[in-house]
């Protein structure tokens, strides 16, 4: 009889050397199939002079070329839609995603098969169930299900464990609310603003979500659902326990989730994935508990080969035993702590905008903001922290901003970084990726 | 010479996983039948996909098709 707290008792359970064997055997494979396949893996393989043959331990991964969005692209455009990353041609494929093109870059395309499809929503069902969803939950899905690809694998994964699945795409924030509720749903889907949101305007209806049958919240698609202070507030709002979950387009699922135990990370699906973690400037391996960028590997996706890509989100992966789950799976312990290529540099400090979120989200009375990057006219490097109060706060406004003002500077070796109050209704609303950030450094 | 199927490290599977590989390996085999009513034939890769899903999940195979 199998141990039914976990979706795959078998690996996710496993001694780490078979876990290690296993995903050496999956590499070997997986590279022969895009060398065979996929013209551009080919072409990046023979220019590095790498075949199979000398992947001999895991370590050889290293041997392999990194795959990157920039080269991605660049085929893309060369080649329209999809460059020559397909490794069928696509009558193959059943579905059409596209990045959300939060980064202001060209989106990029992806097409998958009925094969893909299935281990898409199998990624996700090793984080649902881990997280306790059962077939007698009813899982609302606050998701516009358009061409983003975001909780359409976790729509899947639910229908395959056998829950009671309620999609929600034309509906209105006002109405998801009441629908929820109405419905008894006891799990919610969401991206960690929206959940947000939607908690807001709970309020605003007077439904007691607290009270309502929902008891788990799970997020995805920001960091911030990683974030303590988030989590807190979420929970709160919800009175519901909340998971983060991460993926990407690229990969067209889920790479890690939290346990039931949230041990104050996401395991990473090792038997679905390697997931490598390198210094970005020299590209070496860092030990565990520091940060570095993650590269990925991943063995499910057959119409696009995904093997050593790099993803530009910073991570710190810590051993499986952080956690008393059983797991083997490693963990990236408070989840995506942000991305490579978001670090703004201001007046010679490091500010990542998860961090500044992590400290404004500690303020219950914050409602939404916004941060700003832009340059004086003597070319100083400015930030300012845009801030919107909750309807209806009654409490010191000017007390609340200089307090945040001053906690920002505390955490940022004392770099001054200006909170202003925006009107009401004036920040933008998000459901699905959040964009706070706006850097008008270089705008004439 | 043993002809027992071996799981993705080479070791032995036991009675239920060479079952599913069985079974994985015929719905693959009968989805190619080029006489099946599209009804049929869909189903049937349809089916091939979960259990190629299975299979994998288990370590007991692994191919993108």
């Amino acid at each position: 009889m199998s141990d039914r707290r976990y979706w795959n008792p078998k690996w996710e359970c496993a001694p780490k050397a078979d876990l290690r064997a296993l995903q050496l055997e999956k590499l070997r494979r997986s590279v022969a199939w895009a060398l065979a396949k996929s013209p551009f893996h080919r072409r990046l393989y023979e220019e590095a002079g790498v075949g199979v043959d000398d992947l001999k331990t895991l370590d050889d991964i290293r041997r392999l070329p990194f795959m990157t969005r920039e080269d991605w692209m660049a085929s893309q455009a060369e080649k329209p839609f999809f460059g020559d990353v397909l490794t069928a041609p696509r009558e193959n494929a059943i579905r059409y995603h596209l990045t959300s093109g939060t980064s202001g870059r060209q989106p990029l395309r992806v097409l998958d098969s009925g094969k893909d499809w299935q281990w898409i929503s199998e990624c996700w069902a090793y984080g649902f169930w881990g997280f306790g969803v059962r077939p007698d939950d009813t899982v609302f899905f606050a998701f516009s299900y358009g061409s983003f690809i975001g909780f359409w694998g976790a729509h899947y994964c639910c229908e395959k464990i056998g829950a009671l699945t309620i999609p929600s795409g034309n509906m209105t924030t006002e109405n998801r609310v009441r629908q929820l509720v109405e419905m008894a749903a006891t799990t919610v889907c969401a991206t960690p603003t929206y959940a947000i949101r939607l908690a807001l305007e709970a309020e605003k209806q007077g439904l007691d979500l607290p009270g309502s049958a929902v008891n788990k919240l799970i997020v995805s698609g920001e960091p911030a659902g990683s974030i303590p202070a988030m989590k807190r507030l979420l929970e709160e709002k919800w009175g519901a326990k909340c998971a983060d979950t991460a993926g990407m387009t690229e990969l067209g699922t889920i790479m890690m989730f939290e346990c039931a135990e949230q041990p104050g990370g996401a395991h990473i699906i090792e038997d679905h994935f390697i997931e490598e973690v390198l210094d970005p400037e020299t590209d070496e391996p860092v030990p565990y508990g520091e940060m570095g960028e993650r590269v990925v590997t991943s063995f499910g996706r057959g119409m696009i080969p995904v093997i050593r890509y790099r993803t530009k989100d910073l991570v710190v992966k810590v051993p499986h035993d952080h956690c008393t789950c059983g797991r083997t799976f490693d963990i990236y312990e408070g989840g995506i702590q942000g991305r490579v290529d978001d670090m703004l540099l201001i007046r010679g400090t490091n500010v990542y905008p998860r961090a500044v979120e992590a400290i404004v989200r500690e303020y219950n009375e914050v409602d939404e903001f916004q941060i700003v990057a832009w340059r004086r006219e003597d070319a100083i490097d400015e930030l300012t922290v845009l801030v919107e109060f909750i309807a209806g706060f009654a409490g010191d406004r000017r007390s609340a901003l200089s307090t945040l003002a001053a906690d920002l500077k505390r955490n940022h070796e004392g770099l001054r970084i200006n909170v202003e109050e925006a009107p009401e209704g004036s920040l933008p609303r998000f459901e699905l990726k959040a964009k706070r950030l706006v850097d008008r450094r270089n705008q004439g | 010479m043993s002809d027992k199927p071996t799981d993705l490290l080479g070791r032995p599977v036991d009675e239920q996983e060479a079952e599913l590989l069985d079974l994985y390996e015929r719905i693959k085999i009968l989805a190619d039948d080029p006489s099946l009513a599209p009804c049929v034939e869909k189903n049937l890769r349809f089916a091939a996909c979960a259990l190629a899903q299975a299979a994998t999940d288990l370590g007991l195979a692994f191919e993108q098709f």
